[in-house]
Protein backbone atom coordinates (compact mmCIF):
# COMPACT_ATOMS: atom_id res chain seq x y z
CA UNK A 1 0.00 0.00 0.00
CA UNK A 2 2.73 2.26 0.81
CA UNK A 3 4.15 1.44 -2.56
CA UNK A 4 1.15 2.08 -4.47
CA UNK A 5 0.73 5.57 -2.70
CA UNK A 6 4.11 6.56 -3.63
CA UNK A 7 4.12 5.44 -6.87
CA UNK A 8 0.77 7.60 -7.78
CA UNK A 9 2.57 10.20 -5.78
CA UNK A 10 5.29 10.30 -8.49
CA UNK A 11 5.85 13.46 -10.24
CA UNK A 12 4.91 11.65 -13.21
CA UNK A 13 1.77 9.97 -12.20
CA UNK A 14 0.77 13.24 -10.80
CA UNK A 15 1.34 14.68 -13.73
CA UNK A 16 -0.81 12.40 -16.13
CA UNK A 17 -3.32 12.48 -13.56
CA UNK A 18 -4.00 16.19 -12.75
CA UNK A 19 -2.09 17.99 -15.72
CA UNK A 20 -5.77 18.72 -17.73
CA UNK A 21 -3.32 18.68 -20.87
CA UNK A 22 -5.17 16.46 -23.27
CA UNK A 23 -1.52 14.84 -23.92
CA UNK A 24 -1.73 13.07 -20.86
CA UNK A 25 -4.31 11.34 -18.87
CA UNK A 26 -7.05 11.61 -22.21
CA UNK A 27 -4.41 10.42 -24.38
CA UNK A 28 -3.42 7.67 -22.77
CA UNK A 29 -7.11 6.71 -22.21
CA UNK A 30 -7.77 6.96 -25.73
CA UNK A 31 -4.94 4.62 -26.68
CA UNK A 32 -6.61 2.19 -24.01
CA UNK A 33 -9.86 2.21 -25.83
CA UNK A 34 -7.99 2.19 -29.33
CA UNK A 35 -6.46 -0.60 -28.46
CA UNK A 36 -9.19 -2.35 -26.53
CA UNK A 37 -11.61 -1.74 -29.79
CA UNK A 38 -8.33 -3.54 -32.20
CA UNK A 39 -7.36 -6.37 -29.93
CA UNK A 40 -10.97 -7.21 -28.98
CA UNK A 41 -12.26 -6.44 -32.50
CA UNK A 42 -9.97 -8.15 -34.58
CA UNK A 43 -10.35 -11.35 -32.31
CA UNK A 44 -14.29 -11.00 -32.62
CA UNK A 45 -14.07 -10.95 -36.19
CA UNK A 46 -11.80 -14.48 -36.12
CA UNK A 47 -14.42 -15.64 -33.43
CA UNK A 48 -17.44 -14.77 -36.08
CA UNK A 49 -15.50 -17.02 -39.03
CA UNK A 50 -14.91 -19.77 -36.95
CA UNK A 51 -18.30 -19.68 -35.85
CA UNK A 52 -19.67 -20.13 -39.37
CA UNK A 53 -19.85 -16.45 -40.07
CA UNK A 54 -18.21 -15.40 -43.82
CA UNK A 55 -17.31 -19.49 -44.21
CA UNK A 56 -15.72 -17.96 -47.66
CA UNK A 57 -12.91 -16.95 -46.41
CA UNK A 58 -9.68 -19.26 -46.40
CA UNK A 59 -9.61 -19.72 -42.09
CA UNK A 60 -5.89 -19.60 -42.34
CA UNK A 61 -5.45 -15.98 -43.85
CA UNK A 62 -6.25 -14.72 -40.76
CA UNK A 63 -3.40 -15.26 -38.97
CA UNK A 64 -2.18 -12.21 -40.28
CA UNK A 65 -4.53 -10.42 -38.04
CA UNK A 66 -2.50 -12.18 -34.81
CA UNK A 67 -0.14 -9.64 -35.79
CA UNK A 68 -2.79 -6.96 -35.39
CA UNK A 69 -4.49 -8.12 -32.10
CA UNK A 70 -0.51 -8.10 -30.63
CA UNK A 71 -0.36 -4.87 -31.29
CA UNK A 72 -3.66 -3.70 -29.35
CA UNK A 73 -2.35 -5.89 -26.30
CA UNK A 74 0.79 -4.43 -26.39
CA UNK A 75 -0.64 -0.97 -26.76
CA UNK A 76 -2.99 -1.94 -23.82
CA UNK A 77 -0.67 -3.35 -21.56
CA UNK A 78 1.48 -0.12 -22.00
CA UNK A 79 -1.35 2.31 -21.37
CA UNK A 80 -3.18 -0.05 -18.74
CA UNK A 81 0.09 0.24 -16.64
CA UNK A 82 0.07 4.14 -16.87
CA UNK A 83 -3.50 4.38 -16.10
CA UNK A 84 -3.31 2.11 -13.34
CA UNK A 85 0.12 3.68 -11.51
CA UNK A 86 -1.83 7.17 -12.05
CA UNK A 87 -4.92 5.70 -9.56
CA UNK A 88 -2.81 2.50 -7.88
CA UNK A 89 -4.21 2.88 -4.40
CA UNK A 90 -7.52 2.94 -5.92
CA UNK A 91 -7.27 0.80 -8.78
CA UNK A 92 -5.30 -2.51 -7.01
CA UNK A 93 -8.43 -2.38 -4.10
CA UNK A 94 -11.12 -2.61 -6.34
CA UNK A 95 -13.05 -5.81 -6.70
CA UNK A 96 -14.61 -4.53 -10.12
CA UNK A 97 -10.82 -4.49 -11.25
CA UNK A 98 -9.51 -7.53 -10.12
CA UNK A 99 -12.79 -8.78 -11.90
CA UNK A 100 -11.23 -6.83 -15.28
CA UNK A 101 -7.87 -8.91 -15.00
CA UNK A 102 -8.94 -12.20 -14.62
CA UNK A 103 -11.54 -11.68 -17.44
CA UNK A 104 -8.41 -10.26 -19.76
CA UNK A 105 -6.83 -13.20 -18.56
CA UNK A 106 -8.83 -15.64 -19.70
CA UNK A 107 -9.57 -14.28 -22.88
CA UNK A 108 -6.15 -13.82 -23.58
CA UNK A 109 -5.03 -17.48 -22.60
CA UNK A 110 -7.97 -18.26 -25.02
CA UNK A 111 -6.77 -16.29 -27.86
CA UNK A 112 -3.10 -18.33 -27.79
CA UNK A 113 -5.09 -21.08 -27.70
CA UNK A 114 -7.20 -20.80 -30.42
CA UNK A 115 -3.90 -19.64 -32.59
CA UNK A 116 -2.18 -23.00 -31.43
CA UNK A 117 -5.72 -25.15 -32.30
CA UNK A 118 -6.35 -23.40 -35.69
CA UNK A 119 -3.26 -22.16 -37.01
CA UNK A 120 -0.06 -24.44 -35.45
CA UNK A 121 -2.15 -27.09 -35.86
CA UNK A 122 0.00 -29.72 -37.94
CA UNK A 123 -2.71 -31.00 -40.06
CA UNK A 124 -3.81 -27.21 -41.10
CA UNK A 125 0.11 -26.31 -41.66
CA UNK A 126 0.60 -29.58 -44.26
CA UNK A 127 -3.07 -27.95 -45.77
CA UNK A 128 -1.92 -24.54 -45.69
CA UNK A 129 1.35 -25.79 -47.38
CA UNK A 130 -0.39 -27.80 -50.21
CA UNK A 131 -3.58 -24.50 -50.54
CA UNK A 132 -0.98 -21.67 -50.99
CA UNK A 133 1.08 -22.97 -53.66
CA UNK A 134 -1.77 -23.37 -56.29
CA UNK A 135 -3.40 -20.14 -55.16
CA UNK A 136 -0.44 -18.31 -56.58
CA UNK A 137 0.09 -20.14 -59.91
CA UNK A 138 -3.76 -20.20 -60.16
CA UNK A 139 -3.52 -16.05 -60.81
CA UNK A 140 -2.27 -16.35 -64.17
CA UNK A 141 -4.16 -20.10 -64.79
CA UNK A 142 -7.51 -20.08 -66.48
CA UNK A 143 -10.65 -19.87 -64.56
CA UNK A 144 -11.29 -23.42 -64.51
CA UNK A 145 -8.07 -24.25 -62.92
CA UNK A 146 -8.75 -21.71 -60.54
CA UNK A 147 -11.91 -23.60 -59.39
CA UNK A 148 -10.31 -27.06 -59.39
CA UNK A 149 -7.46 -25.83 -57.00
CA UNK A 150 -9.43 -22.97 -54.92
CA UNK A 151 -9.68 -24.47 -51.31
CA UNK A 152 -13.67 -25.33 -51.31
CA UNK A 153 -15.74 -24.31 -48.30
CA UNK A 154 -16.37 -27.59 -47.01
CA UNK A 155 -12.17 -28.18 -46.82
CA UNK A 156 -12.18 -25.04 -45.33
CA UNK A 157 -14.44 -26.03 -42.36
CA UNK A 158 -12.49 -29.25 -42.07
CA UNK A 159 -9.27 -27.04 -40.82
CA UNK A 160 -11.73 -25.21 -38.12
CA UNK A 161 -12.09 -27.86 -35.40
CA UNK A 162 -14.64 -28.63 -33.04
CA UNK A 163 -13.11 -26.95 -29.95
CA UNK A 164 -11.94 -24.24 -31.80
CA UNK A 165 -15.65 -23.14 -32.19
CA UNK A 166 -16.19 -23.34 -28.31
CA UNK A 167 -12.84 -21.27 -28.28
CA UNK A 168 -14.66 -18.86 -29.99
CA UNK A 169 -17.73 -18.69 -28.08
CA UNK A 170 -15.14 -18.13 -24.70
CA UNK A 171 -13.55 -15.77 -25.92
CA UNK A 172 -16.94 -13.57 -27.60
CA UNK A 173 -18.30 -14.28 -23.34
CA UNK A 174 -14.54 -13.49 -21.65
CA UNK A 175 -14.20 -10.12 -23.35
CA UNK A 176 -17.51 -8.88 -23.31
CA UNK A 177 -16.88 -9.47 -19.81
CA UNK A 178 -13.98 -7.38 -19.59
CA UNK A 179 -15.25 -4.48 -21.20
CA UNK A 180 -18.27 -4.72 -18.73
CA UNK A 181 -16.25 -4.77 -15.45
CA UNK A 182 -13.72 -2.12 -16.88
CA UNK A 183 -16.70 0.43 -18.23
CA UNK A 184 -18.15 -0.45 -14.43
CA UNK A 185 -14.97 0.57 -12.66
CA UNK A 186 -16.60 4.41 -12.89
CA UNK A 187 -19.35 2.96 -11.03
CA UNK A 188 -18.89 0.08 -8.37
CA UNK A 189 -16.16 0.07 -5.63
CA UNK A 190 -13.90 2.38 -4.70
CA UNK A 191 -13.57 5.59 -6.62
CA UNK A 192 -11.45 8.09 -7.18
CA UNK A 193 -14.00 10.34 -9.67
CA UNK A 194 -10.97 10.11 -12.38
CA UNK A 195 -13.12 9.23 -15.70
CA UNK B 1 -30.79 27.10 -35.81
CA UNK B 2 -29.00 27.47 -32.38
CA UNK B 3 -32.07 28.60 -31.05
CA UNK B 4 -34.69 25.76 -32.28
CA UNK B 5 -31.44 23.18 -30.95
CA UNK B 6 -31.55 24.91 -27.35
CA UNK B 7 -35.00 24.77 -27.46
CA UNK B 8 -35.52 20.99 -28.75
CA UNK B 9 -32.74 20.33 -25.78
CA UNK B 10 -34.99 22.06 -23.46
CA UNK B 11 -37.88 19.61 -24.03
CA UNK B 12 -35.69 16.56 -24.66
CA UNK B 13 -34.83 16.97 -21.10
CA UNK B 14 -38.60 16.80 -19.92
CA UNK B 15 -39.05 13.45 -21.74
CA UNK B 16 -39.18 10.23 -19.26
CA UNK B 17 -36.53 8.91 -21.50
CA UNK B 18 -34.16 11.62 -20.45
CA UNK B 19 -35.02 11.76 -16.84
CA UNK B 20 -34.27 7.40 -16.74
CA UNK B 21 -30.90 7.98 -18.59
CA UNK B 22 -29.92 10.77 -16.37
CA UNK B 23 -30.08 8.94 -13.07
CA UNK B 24 -33.48 8.05 -12.90
CA UNK B 25 -32.60 4.46 -13.80
CA UNK B 26 -29.14 4.36 -11.80
CA UNK B 27 -27.92 1.81 -13.98
CA UNK B 28 -29.07 3.55 -17.68
CA UNK B 29 -26.46 5.27 -18.20
CA UNK B 30 -23.55 2.76 -16.83
CA UNK B 31 -25.26 0.36 -18.93
CA UNK B 32 -25.26 1.98 -22.35
CA UNK B 33 -21.63 2.90 -21.75
CA UNK B 34 -21.05 -0.46 -21.68
CA UNK B 35 -22.72 -1.47 -24.97
CA UNK B 36 -20.91 1.30 -26.57
CA UNK B 37 -17.71 0.43 -25.97
CA UNK B 38 -18.71 -3.48 -27.15
CA UNK B 39 -20.21 -1.84 -30.29
CA UNK B 40 -16.97 0.19 -30.69
CA UNK B 41 -15.10 -3.16 -30.90
CA UNK B 42 -17.58 -4.99 -33.23
CA UNK B 43 -17.57 -2.31 -35.55
CA UNK B 44 -13.91 -1.60 -35.47
CA UNK B 45 -12.30 -5.36 -36.13
CA UNK B 46 -15.59 -6.23 -38.21
CA UNK B 47 -14.61 -3.18 -40.65
CA UNK B 48 -11.31 -3.10 -39.93
CA UNK B 49 -10.54 -6.85 -41.23
CA UNK B 50 -12.36 -5.53 -44.64
CA UNK B 51 -10.40 -2.49 -44.53
CA UNK B 52 -6.83 -3.84 -43.68
CA UNK B 53 -7.68 -6.71 -46.59
CA UNK B 54 -8.16 -3.80 -49.14
CA UNK B 55 -5.04 -1.92 -48.06
CA UNK B 56 -3.15 -5.57 -48.30
CA UNK B 57 -2.86 -7.32 -45.19
CA UNK B 58 -3.99 -10.94 -45.51
CA UNK B 59 -4.09 -10.78 -49.14
CA UNK B 60 -4.81 -14.17 -49.25
CA UNK B 61 -8.29 -13.54 -48.27
CA UNK B 62 -10.77 -12.82 -51.66
CA UNK B 63 -12.71 -9.91 -51.79
CA UNK B 64 -16.39 -11.10 -51.76
CA UNK B 65 -16.84 -13.13 -48.42
CA UNK B 66 -14.13 -10.47 -46.64
CA UNK B 67 -17.50 -8.21 -47.44
CA UNK B 68 -19.75 -10.60 -45.16
CA UNK B 69 -18.14 -9.47 -42.38
CA UNK B 70 -19.91 -6.13 -42.94
CA UNK B 71 -23.15 -6.82 -42.07
CA UNK B 72 -21.71 -7.38 -38.46
CA UNK B 73 -19.74 -4.42 -38.52
CA UNK B 74 -23.37 -2.49 -39.21
CA UNK B 75 -24.65 -4.63 -35.96
CA UNK B 76 -21.47 -2.90 -33.97
CA UNK B 77 -22.50 0.87 -35.34
CA UNK B 78 -26.61 0.30 -34.68
CA UNK B 79 -25.58 -0.81 -30.95
CA UNK B 80 -23.53 2.64 -30.88
CA UNK B 81 -25.99 4.72 -32.67
CA UNK B 82 -28.90 3.48 -30.37
CA UNK B 83 -26.81 4.01 -27.05
CA UNK B 84 -25.46 7.04 -28.41
CA UNK B 85 -28.90 8.61 -28.94
CA UNK B 86 -29.89 7.90 -25.60
CA UNK B 87 -26.83 9.75 -24.30
CA UNK B 88 -27.93 12.28 -26.21
CA UNK B 89 -31.60 12.57 -24.93
CA UNK B 90 -30.18 11.77 -21.56
CA UNK B 91 -27.70 15.15 -21.63
CA UNK B 92 -28.46 16.91 -24.57
CA UNK B 93 -26.55 20.37 -22.75
CA UNK B 94 -23.49 18.65 -22.71
CA UNK B 95 -23.52 17.16 -26.17
CA UNK B 96 -24.21 20.22 -28.40
CA UNK B 97 -21.86 22.94 -26.27
CA UNK B 98 -18.91 20.60 -26.79
CA UNK B 99 -16.50 21.09 -29.37
CA UNK B 100 -15.38 17.50 -29.50
CA UNK B 101 -19.09 16.46 -30.03
CA UNK B 102 -18.82 18.50 -33.13
CA UNK B 103 -16.25 16.87 -34.34
CA UNK B 104 -17.17 13.24 -33.54
CA UNK B 105 -20.17 14.01 -35.53
CA UNK B 106 -18.24 15.52 -38.09
CA UNK B 107 -15.85 12.08 -38.67
CA UNK B 108 -18.99 10.24 -38.57
CA UNK B 109 -20.52 11.95 -40.94
CA UNK B 110 -16.82 11.81 -43.49
CA UNK B 111 -17.10 8.22 -42.58
CA UNK B 112 -20.91 8.05 -43.70
CA UNK B 113 -20.29 9.46 -47.26
CA UNK B 114 -17.20 7.49 -47.68
CA UNK B 115 -19.37 3.98 -47.50
CA UNK B 116 -21.81 5.71 -50.16
CA UNK B 117 -18.81 6.81 -52.26
CA UNK B 118 -17.57 2.79 -51.96
CA UNK B 119 -21.12 2.31 -53.20
CA UNK B 120 -22.10 4.49 -55.36
CA UNK B 121 -18.82 4.35 -57.11
CA UNK B 122 -19.77 0.63 -58.11
CA UNK B 123 -16.54 -0.17 -55.94
CA UNK B 124 -18.63 -2.90 -54.14
CA UNK B 125 -17.84 -5.14 -57.51
CA UNK B 126 -14.74 -4.44 -58.15
CA UNK B 127 -13.89 -5.47 -54.56
CA UNK B 128 -15.92 -8.50 -54.89
CA UNK B 129 -14.45 -9.61 -57.86
CA UNK B 130 -10.99 -9.27 -56.05
CA UNK B 131 -9.24 -13.10 -56.24
CA UNK B 132 -7.44 -14.42 -53.79
CA UNK B 133 -3.72 -12.87 -53.34
CA UNK B 134 -4.70 -10.05 -55.77
CA UNK B 135 -4.33 -6.40 -54.95
CA UNK B 136 -7.02 -4.03 -54.89
CA UNK B 137 -8.02 -1.46 -56.68
CA UNK B 138 -6.65 2.24 -55.93
CA UNK B 139 -9.97 3.30 -55.37
CA UNK B 140 -10.82 0.73 -52.51
CA UNK B 141 -7.71 1.27 -50.93
CA UNK B 142 -8.28 4.86 -50.81
CA UNK B 143 -11.62 4.64 -49.24
CA UNK B 144 -10.38 2.14 -47.09
CA UNK B 145 -7.72 4.44 -45.85
CA UNK B 146 -10.22 7.46 -45.47
CA UNK B 147 -12.30 4.66 -43.22
CA UNK B 148 -9.90 3.49 -40.64
CA UNK B 149 -9.08 6.82 -40.53
CA UNK B 150 -12.25 8.33 -39.91
CA UNK B 151 -13.46 5.37 -37.46
CA UNK B 152 -9.88 6.36 -35.07
CA UNK B 153 -11.06 9.45 -35.32
CA UNK B 154 -15.00 8.95 -34.03
CA UNK B 155 -13.26 7.14 -31.19
CA UNK B 156 -10.40 9.67 -30.75
CA UNK B 157 -13.40 12.69 -30.44
CA UNK B 158 -15.69 10.85 -28.45
CA UNK B 159 -12.70 10.15 -25.80
CA UNK B 160 -12.53 13.67 -25.37
CA UNK B 161 -15.91 14.46 -24.71
CA UNK B 162 -15.30 14.79 -20.88
CA UNK B 163 -11.69 16.01 -21.10
CA UNK B 164 -12.29 18.94 -24.02
CA UNK B 165 -15.82 19.86 -23.27
CA UNK B 166 -17.15 18.61 -19.30
CA UNK B 167 -19.45 15.99 -20.64
CA UNK B 168 -19.80 12.78 -18.19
Amino acid sequence: MEFLSWLENTEFCTWLRGSGSIWAYPLVLTLHTTGMGILVGFNWALDLRLLGVARQIPVLAMEKFFKVMWIGFWVNLVTGILLLAADATTKMTSWVFGVKMFFIVLAMIVLVKMHKTVFVNPANLQQRAASHVPVVQASGAGSQTVAVLEPSVAAEEQLVPANARLLAILSLVFWTFSITAGRLMAYLGPQTGIK
Amino acid sequence: MWNELLIFSKWLETTRLSHLMAGGWKWGWPTCETLHFIGLSMLLGCIGVVDLRMLGVGKSMPGAPVHKLVPWAIVGFLINAITGVLFFIGAPHQYIKNVAFLFKMLFLVVAGINILLFYATGMLKKVEAIGPGEDAPTGAKVISAVSIFSWLMVLYWGRMLPFVGNAF
